[in-house]
């Protein structure tokens, strides 16, 4: 027994190179020092006695094609060999990972079926930091995904966390509470989207555009829509927007632009008047928070609110930049004198 | 249509690996922004790979404590027994411990600072929580030596203990060994004790030095009873590193792979500077508001409020004259 042992494995330390297989088929030779380095090859190497010949080569796990093979085995390479310090380590990793998405996701699956926790680590940190503070709409295009989720499996999550009655994170309550009310808005535009597809051709709709104003109320509720437009809509926007901080003249005409546009989104829908719109807006909004909130917990929220207001007002100079970062607090301000100056000097 | 099935195909070649990535996130993304992505990624997330590990102790200092166990205990729940590291602040009701302790089969590190329980909720734990060999019961004021003396007999794996007190706490107070020789008498394989400004005294200290040899660091800074002799630590215990009781003002990190943790988290804080840097040059209306929604950086929400006040200027116009 012992010596059926030492027979098997005393070839194989004799031999610098060993056999891998990729699940394309192609076999290669890789030095067994580096390949070594890697848990799973490892195993089957002191294991199972696999790669000392081209007809029992190490078979690696269908996620390991041969492009990424040999991205980890540089990454092996480099790091198997004693005495190199950390900095220079850290500095070889952050150029390693300067790549596309896609072969960082293939990178990073690879290296995880191999169990090379190391790679695995920096890999799925590079992932996160390009996650990291985007919305949902936006990690879907950067990595490709199918947008399968219904609406409602949407507005799950916030649901968890809006329920927080500190008065620091009170906007945050109702900034969701105000998406989710363009969430539904959004629901039903994009039925609306369908019917007119199937009904008017771009002239039509360019017609629109050119026909009359709209209300300025109405920008708002399609904010949400104008994100799945087209890149060349983007670049107008953001062309108005740009004219908009110019001069006062060009932005005018810059909202002009905007509420034509939020118009012909509105196409098919009944028109109000801009107060009707207001008043529904805010009842909407009212009638959801009570929902959500236990009455103790509301009337503590409102009495931090009240506290708030008042606050404000004393401290003006201080708290403009605080109003300007928040729709939310420019609409209190919006009713009282200290607003309406700011308004006009705005306008 | 091609594309697209070339596009599913790949992002299905990650199943396995995106727990490992969104472990890397935030807390709230990974609450309240992964799960909207895509079916694929919802599930994962709801997965136990995915909450192996849970930290919401900044976040638990920040909300009330019903909501607290709500919340924790929904995430206990998606680890579905894989729980390695909980890391929270602030619990008080009884039945959240017991929840710990019944998913604890494979906690090994559990801080749980400025905690409620008691001598008496941990004598009922403590049994279960048998895998420990990191344990932090910081600012647990209603702890005392018979709490630390049933951990040490139930967790034989403890490597590192803290028990750091608030000078505002043990400030006029006598002090106390108990809590040391409870530690001393059975916790053994200690190698990291952190006791800053705690009421122990020179004879605790000797006391624990002699019963755990394997001590490598010892933080006893504001430890005013403690006078030690530095030759004396240096020739008795060579691999010992002692902090205080004096307290200097750069933190030194020992190397712990706690420590490690907060390096990393520096490192990454860094990153997300300039990443934020970067967002200043946005002018897309639609990313403002989303920032001003994350609560994210003043700099993004301003741009947010100019562009919505220009909006409003125009619906408030008419009232005005």
């Amino acid at each position: 027994m012992s010596e059926i042992d030492m027979a098997v494995i005393k070839p194989e330390m004799m031999k610098p190179y060993i056999w891998l297989e990729t699940s394309d088929g192609s076999i290669q030779q890789v030095e067994q020092e580096i390949a070594m380095y890697c848990p799973l090859i490892c195993q089957e190497i002191i294991q199972k006695g696999m790669g000392s010949s081209k007809s029992c080569a190490i078979c690696l796990p269908q996620r390991v094609s041969p492009v990424t093979l040999s991205l980890i085995l540089d990454y092996c390479r480099f790091h198997q060999v004693p005495g190199r310090s950390n900095k220079e380590r850290k500095s070889y990793d952050e150029k390693f990972i300067r790549m596309d998405t896609k072969r960082l996701c293939e990178l990073t699956s690879a290296a995880d079926s191999l169990q090379l926790k190391p790679l695995v680590d920096l890999t799925s940190r590079a992932l996160a930091r390009i996650i990291e503070g985007k919305s949902p709409e936006e990690i879907r295009e950067i990595f490709h995904l199918p947008d399968d989720l219904t609406e409602e499996e949407k507005l799950e999550p916030l649901k968890n966390t809006t329920d927080d009655p500190r008065i620091r994170l009170l906007n945050r309550l109702y900034a969701k509470k105000r998406k989710e009310l363009r969430e539904r808005e959004r629901l039903k535009n994009v039925e609306v989207e369908e019917e007119h597809v199937d009904e008017r051709s771009v002239d039509d709709l360019l017609s629109f555009i050119n026909g009359n104003d709209g209300d300025p109320k109405e920008v708002k509720t399609s904010k949400n829509k104008k994100k799945n437009r087209r890149k060349k809509e983007q670049q107008q926007k953001n062309s108005s927007l740009k004219e908009a901080s110019e001069v006062n003249k060009v932005e005018v005409n810059g909202q002009s632009i905007r509420h034509q546009s939020a118009e012909a989104d509105r196409i098919a829908e009944t028109s109000n008047s801009h107060t009707e719109d207001v008043f529904a807006h805010r009842e909407f909004d009212d009638g959801d928070i009570d929902d959500g909130i236990d009455p103790a917990l509301k009337e503590k929220i409102d009495r931090e609110v009240e506290d708030f207001a008042r606050r404000l007002n004393s401290d003006w100079p201080e708290r403009m930049q605080e109003l300007l970062s928040s729709g939310q607090e420019r609409k209190m301000m919006l009713f009282t004198p200290n607003g309406n100056s700011f308004l006009r000097r705005n306008a | 249509m091609e594309e697209a099935c070339e596009f599913r195909s790949w992002a299905e070649l990650i199943p396995d690996a995106l727990g490992v990535i969104f472990t890397n996130l935030s807390l709230q993304e990974r609450v309240t922004v992964i799960p909207r992505v895509c079916k694929s990624w919802a599930n994962a997330v709801t997965g136990p790979y995915c909450w192996q590990e849970i930290d919401i102790k900044d976040w638990s200092n920040r909300c009330q404590p019903d909501q607290l166990d709500r919340l924790l205990e929904m995430l206990i729940t998606r680890s579905s027994g894989s729980l390695r590291k909980l890391s929270v602040s602030g619990l008080q009701t009884e039945s959240i411990f017991t929840f710990i302790a019944e998913n604890a089969c494979s906690l090994h590190t559990l801080r749980l600072p400025r905690s409620s329980m008691n001598d008496s909720i941990v004598e009922q734990i403590a049994g279960r929580l048998s895998m420990i060999s990191f344990l932090d019961v910081s600012y647990c004021i209603k702890i005392g030596p018979y709490a630390l003396e049933m951990i040490g007999k139930n967790c034989k794996l403890l490597e590192g203990l803290c028990r750091n007190m608030h000078p505002l706490d043990t400030a006029s107070k006598p002090f106390q060994d108990d809590e040391a020789y409870a530690i001393a008498s059975t916790m053994p394989k200690l190698k990291h004790l952190e006791m800053a400004y705690h009421l122990i005294s020179t004879s605790g200290v000797l006391q624990i030095l002699a019963n755990c040899p394997k001590l490598e660091f010892l933080d006893q800074r504001g430890c005013w009873g403690v006078t030690l002799d530095h030759m004396f630590l240096k020739q008795k215990f060579p691999k010992l590193k002692v902090l205080g009781p004096f307290v200097l003002d750069t933190y030194e990190s020992d190397g712990w792979d706690d420590f490690s943790d907060v390096s990393d988290s520096s490192e990454y804080l860094a990153w997300d500077f300039v990443a934020g840097g970067m967002e200043e040059y946005y002018v897309d209306d639609s990313d403002s508001y989303d920032g001003m929604w994350d609560d994210e950086g003043r700099l993004d929400e301003l741009q947010f409020g100019f562009y919505e006040g220009i909006e409003d200027a125009g619906m408030y116009w008419p009232p005005s004259p």
